[in-house]
């Protein structure tokens, strides 16, 4: 009994410490994310997502969970004294169907763009919203810079860091800073 | 003379001052602490690179944040290696503080921690990626063999203080501790030129692939021709000197958490001049100069295997094997070959109850010629270190409070059997402020070329006193194996805090006490442990960032030396290191693609080495001119055309000084 009892206390600190740990890999992710979005410029001239009375809108897609880890790093609902206005797209179309209109719009007024848990099809269609988006976007699935997404993170080891495509950057109407391109590591889209 | 009783009094009150202004810093911090919400986010105000250190190996040796290290540790990241100018290791770690860098030639650097140095920085340990570079003859690294790509270097974590439990006898001012990027990281070509006033020419290469989807490599190749100082009167100092070194390194990362790697590595020099400045026989206080060709030729393997058995589980292996072949200009040679095997083992029991044990070997082969004036007792010898670890990390009061201890036991052929105890404690309120204190206990092992060195005779200038002006006296002075080891007791304490939201502070106050420090009977001429004593001293750094184009940091470190023995007239233990410090270093970026770094040093003088205080600037603007192409133009020492760093008090006139210089670099990547 006594065997049981002990094994299934190892048993649930195992599985504690994996939830700890995943929490603590997206808190970190998270943690880039505001980095990102402070080394970064929108487009001045459209005078819309560069305008500081405007909040800034983070798109999720594919995973809701997600969304509250973002909530709940922002308590007060600020970051850079702009509010924050969290949108959460579980999915972006069904199957058969082509995106909607509603949704494309959603995804073009946002200032960033996070893809997760997802899948290729959805990366294509953000890819496909616009040839010079003017939105930043963020992806943690493995490959996604190389498919022509700006930053994957990624965890390498022991760390959580990040991977750059400048060119998918450079073509885009936002200004990241030469920073970010020097921190990250660089890849190039698949031809 | 100085006054020592009024100057440890002054000290004293220095560091009651120095207690006081923590005491000051602290309490309202504390006072105001909180308990951290259970899903706040503790990370949102790192930077992008803080993000990218979170996890460290340091004392503890596991993975953990640097702001809780209970330790004070600093990091060199990519960007202060890129930003800083510096074009070698020795240099780069000027922008350490507490860490005291002095380039005694174009080729020789001597570097220090803490108050104490030997004449090329022993008692600091260096490893690049686990493996130890120290020269296990003399226990010190040879800075002008340590030769790497900087960009492939992940970051360069310096530990001030004591390391020994976990690294061993070596790691008693400090442990460099130098990670190179995976070769995942490094894929594709990078070219980087140098061409300039004191580096005239450099190259260096690298070329990284995959080899499938686990497996990724980098080979890489670099040389370097660097010219000679000036002496003060404006003579060749005769130390020009070029280095050629490649290397490779191969990663594979199984899906079953199986990784391992293999690094390889050859350097060679075969223009390492410089001058042997012997007493002229005819001459009082004047020296004959012999210029002579030094060559060495280093050669390594090292091959690492880790395994992540659960999450909480992980063991890493590290075997490797060097050989050195060194013929320096007095004309000592060896021939050495080394082997080590490292075994470590971490195990978290439970989320709050970690252990870290290991076990190493070490053997060290090798063969040194005698010499008319010199010979050690034993020309050939093999001799083996064996040790093993356990250290305890427990994290109490949610996390808030975690205490390490362990110890490390060490048989090597030389000292015998040495124990290195630590005890740390860190203090952890929220997430801005940290409080660690530390007591270890480092025994320095003595090199073979300490405790087997004997000397026949040595020149003597009597010329100030009325004798000749230079005659060969008889002197049978010798080391021994008996002697002990040097040993330091280390009482330590720091603290951190994010003071604002663009302000970190790291402060650290110690008081080392050594015993049985080595140094020469006046009476036998031969090596005794006859020194003693305490040195005091703190460490503060502070980062300002108050926008992501903006960095400012500035540190400053006082170490007050008050060791007792007998003493040359001349020389000095308790002035042979710069009390005070200081530096300021900013990186300002302007508009996209151009950075603009400074840094100010200042150093105080150092009457044993006759060195003077100085204060050096260097500055760089660099400019990406697209994706793959960065120039960059820098000054260094901009302030001074030339100033000595370090040099026997006797040859004084004939050691080159560092000058002002000015390079310009081409980095490319594709």
């Amino acid at each position: 009994m006594l065997m049981v009892v002990m094994l299934w206390l190892i048993l649930a600190q195992q599985v504690q410490a994996q939830d700890n740990q995943s929490k603590q890999i997206d808190q970190i992710k998270v943690a880039y994310m505001a980095n990102f979005i402070r080394f970064t410029q929108w487009d001045k001239d459209a005078n819309v997502k560069d305008n500081q009375a405007q909040p800034w809108i983070i798109t999720i897609v594919g995973d809701s969970a997600f969304v509250k880890d973002v909530s709940v790093a922002f308590p007060n609902g600020k970051f850079l004294d702009r509010p924050i206005v969290l949108v959460d797209l579980p999915a972006l179309r069904d199957e058969d169907n082509p995106i909607d209109e509603q949704t494309q719009k959603k995804l073009l007024a946002s200032h960033v763009i996070y893809l997760r848990n997802s899948n290729l099809r959805d990366h294509r269609d953000i890819l496909s919203l616009s040839s010079s988006p003017d939105f930043l976007y963020l992806s943690d699935m493995p490959g996604m810079a190389k498919a022509g997404g700006m930053i994957e993170l990624c965890t390498l080891k022991t760390r959580v860091t990040f991977k750059v495509n400048a060119k998918a950057i450079r073509n885009a109407k936002i200004r990241v800073s030469s920073k970010v391109l020097r921190l990250g590591i660089p890849v190039t889209s698949n031809p | 003379m100085i006054n020592i009783t009024q100057k440890a009094r002054s000290i004293q009150q220095l560091s009651r001052w120095f207690v006081a202004l923590l005491l000051l810093i602290t309490l309202p911090h504390l006072a105001t602490a909180q308990t951290p919400e259970a899903h706040e986010n503790i990370y949102l105000n790192l930077s992008l690179e803080e993000l990218g250190q979170l996890d460290v190996t340091s004392v503890t040796g596991v993975e953990e944040q640097w702001f809780k290290a209970p330790a004070a540790i600093y990091v060199i990241t990519p960007e202060d290696i890129q930003r800083t100018g510096h074009r070698t290791l020795a240099e780069l770690l000027r922008i350490v503080p507490g860490i005291n860098v002095a380039s005694s030639s174009s080729n020789t650097w001597s570097i220090g921690a803490r108050g104490i140095r030997g004449s090329y920085g022993d008692s600091l340990l260096m490893q690049i990626d686990g493996r130890s570079v120290d020269d296990p003859l003399a226990a010190f690294v040879h800075w002008d063999t340590v030769d790497l790509i900087l960009e492939d270097i992940g970051n360069i974590e310096v530990i001030r203080g004591p390391g020994a439990t976990l690294w061993g006898a070596d790691a008693v001012s400090g442990v460099i501790n130098i990670t190179t990027k995976p070769a995942k990281d490094t894929q594709g070509w990078l070219v980087n030129t140098v061409t300039g006033t004191y580096e005239h020419a450099g190259l260096s290469l690298r070329y990284g692939d995959k080899l499938d989807d686990n497996a990724y490599f980098r080979i890489w190749g670099k040389g370097s021709f660097k010219d000679a100082y000036e002496r003060a009167d404006g003579s060749n100092a005769h130390d020009d000197w070029s280095m050629f070194s490649g290397g490779f390194r191969i990663d594979n990362q199984a899906p079953d958490g199986l990784g391992w790697s293999l690094h390889g590595g050859v350097t060679h020099s075969n223009q390492l001049s410089g001058t042997s400045n012997t007493p002229d026989p005819l001459h009082a206080n004047k020296y004959l100069e012999m210029i002579n060709d030094g060559r060495v030729h280093n050669f390594f393997l090292q091959a690492n295997i880790d395994k992540q058995v659960t999450e909480n589980n992980k063991w890493s292996l590290l075997a490797s094997y060097d050989h050195t072949s060194r013929s320096s200009i007095n004309n000592v040679q060896f021939d050495q070959n080394k082997f080590n095997l490292d075994y470590r083992h971490r195990w978290a029991i439970t989320p709050e109850q970690l252990f870290v044990w290991g076990a190493q070997w070490t053997m060290v082969s090798d063969h040194i010629e005698s010499q008319q004036y010199v010979y050690y007792s034993h020309e050939e010898e093999t001799l083996h270190t064996f040790s093993a670890f356990l250290q305890s990390s427990t994290k109490l009061f949610d996390d808030t409070l975690a205490l390490v201890f362990g110890t490390k036991i060490e048989h090597n052929d030389l000292s015998g059997f040495q124990i290195h105890p630590s005890a740390r404690l860190t203090w952890t309120p929220d997430q801005n402020n940290t409080l660690w204190g530390a007591i270890s206990r480092a025994p320095r092992t003595l090199g073979r070329g300490t405790t087997d060195l004997n000397l026949v005779a040595v020149y003597v200038d009597l010329g100030d006193f009325g004798g000749p002006p230079g005659v060969l006296y008889p002197l049978p002075a010798s080391g021994s194996r008996d002697l002990e080891p040097e040993e330091l007791i280390a009482y330590e304490m720091g603290y951190r805090s994010h003071l604002t939201k663009d302000i970190t502070l790291d402060t650290c106050i110690y008081v080392n006490d050594y015993t049985n420090l080595l140094n020469i009977d006046l009476d036998t001429f031969n090596l005794i442990n006859g020194y003693e004593g305490q040195i005091i001293g703190g460490e503060v750094n502070l980062i300002w960032q108050p926008a992501h184009t903006f960095r400012l940091e500035a540190g400053y470190s006082h170490a007050h030396t008050n060791l007792n023995g007998e003493v040359f007239e001349t020389f000095d233990l308790n002035e042979a290191y710069p009390d005070n410090q200081f530096h300021l270093r900013t990186y300002l970026d302007i508009g996209r693609d151009m950075e603009l770094n400074a840094a100010l040093y200042y150093v105080d003088s150092v009457p044993s080495y006759v060195a003077q205080s100085y204060i050096r600037l260097d500055m760089g603007l660099t400019w990406r001119l697209n994706d793959h192409v960065q120039i960059g133009l820098w000054g260094q020492n901009l302030l001074d055309p030339q100033h000595n760093e370090m040099t026997d008090r006797d040859i004084n006139q004939y050691t080159g000084q560092v000058p002002r210089s000015f390079y310009f670099q081409v980095n490319m990547t594709f």
